[in-house]
């Protein structure tokens, strides 16, 4: 919610959630990447664009972004 | 709701990233330049061994037009582009920009040109460079003089443990590729042979990257496990004993830890882990020199975590 940076991993969804903690398996290479200071036209700002773009809205775009990921 | 303004205000006074972002945030607003670029700085001039908090003009920088000098793994942040760049792993602020909550001052992660404590500078050599996995192991000790942001932090912790695991791994993999010559690859003449035979179109092909039986996990290291065991049975004969020894997060030792920070065991893998290996240990201890269950011929390790 507050990253800065977006972190790609290739997530296995093969994992049946059952008893036990949860897990989350990834594979391959991973890696964190960052945007650029605007977001393109009609996407919502993502990661560091939530501090540059749009700050008058900021606590609902964080928000929202969190809803959207789940 | 109240929580994120919260957090958000924390991180605007006390985080030199979100200061920076925002200094940029400030510059568009005011006036509508073109070519307006982020530059995040990796060079550091502070010694890296003592806590020095960074600051904004040395972790960020607003450059108009062109970027002139950048070192190798600077991040260029442009105005406006639909692509995502990658950061490099050694970017010393690589775990400070994803977890922002663990590191709320912004503080650097590992940078590759630290050195030990006691070292003159001069002529240095490799050994007496802070390692990767040294540096995450200092960083996941609880100290007294310290709060435990990071270790209680839950899921988060989870997700930590596993990038700093995947950082390690990453550097590992990158210097198995870099020095295959030294690993003396070539000797695995019949792979290569193999891999003529088949190819036609070479240009399309990648490189074959080896890795050697040290290292953990890979195929050559599980066959290298496969060949010992096999190499006892074969002079004392084959096993009576096949024991699994698992753990069970209902341990005492966990749970006294766990209980009163009101944590799962799932969320300290530090702690399972280290309570486990301890009693991993006496059981080999009791079996191999306290002599338990009668005298130990032979004894083969297949060691799996998790």
């Amino acid at each position: 919610m507050f990253a800065f940076s977006s972190p790609g991993f290739k997530v296995d969804k093969g994992i049946e959630p059952g008893r036990g903690p949860p897990t989350i398996r990834i594979q391959g290479q991973s890696c964190h990447r960052m945007g650029s200071m605007i977001p393109v036209a009609g996407k919502t700002p993502k990661f560091a664009q939530l501090y540059i773009f749009d700050t008058e809205n900021e606590l609902q775009n964080r928000i929202q972004g969190l809803r959207y990921e789940q | 709701m109240q929580t994120v303004s919260n957090l958000q205000k924390m991180l605007d006074e006390k985080n030199c990233h979100a200061k920076s972002f925002r200094m940029a945030r400030d510059r568009l607003k005011q006036n509508n330049v073109p070519n307006l670029k982020l530059k995040l700085i990796s060079d550091r001039k502070t010694d890296g061994r003592i806590y020095n908090q960074p600051t904004v003009s040395e972790v960020a920088a607003l450059i108009v037009g062109d970027v002139d000098s950048a070192a190798r793994r600077d991040i260029i942040m442009e105005r406006q582009s639909g692509r995502l760049e990658r950061i490099d792993e050694f970017h010393p602020a690589y775990l400070a920009y994803q977890y922002p909550l663990l590191f709320p001052y912004g503080e650097d992660g590992y940078r590759d040109d630290v050195l030990h404590r006691g070292v003159v500078h001069g002529n240095i050599s490799k050994m007496d460079k802070l390692t990767i996995r040294e540096w995450l192991t200092f960083r996941l000790q609880s100290r007294k003089n310290e709060s435990m942001v990071i270790l209680c932090s839950r899921r988060l912790f989870q997700q930590f443990l596993v990038d700093c695991f995947t950082m390690m791994e990453a550097d590992r993999l990158k210097w198995l590729r870099k020095n295959q010559s030294k690993l003396r690859v070539g000797k695995y003449r019949s792979l290569t042979k193999n891999q003529q035979n088949v190819n036609s179109q070479s240009t399309k092909q990648g490189k074959r990257v080896v890795l050697p039986s040290s290292y953990v996990g890979g195929p050559r290291y599980m066959d290298q496990l496969y060949f010992d065991g096999m190499a006892i049975s074969s002079s004392v004969g084959f096993p009576d004993l096949f024991i699994t020894f698992t753990c069970n997060p209902n341990w005492p030792e966990i749970q006294r830890f766990c209980g009163p920070k009101h944590l799962k065991p799932h969320d300290r893998p530090d702690i399972i882990a280290r309570v486990f290996k301890i009693k991993f240990d006496e059981l080999l201890n009791d079996l191999t020199k306290n002599h338990v269950l009668g005298k130990v011929i032979a004894c083969k390790l297949i060691y799996l975590p998790f």
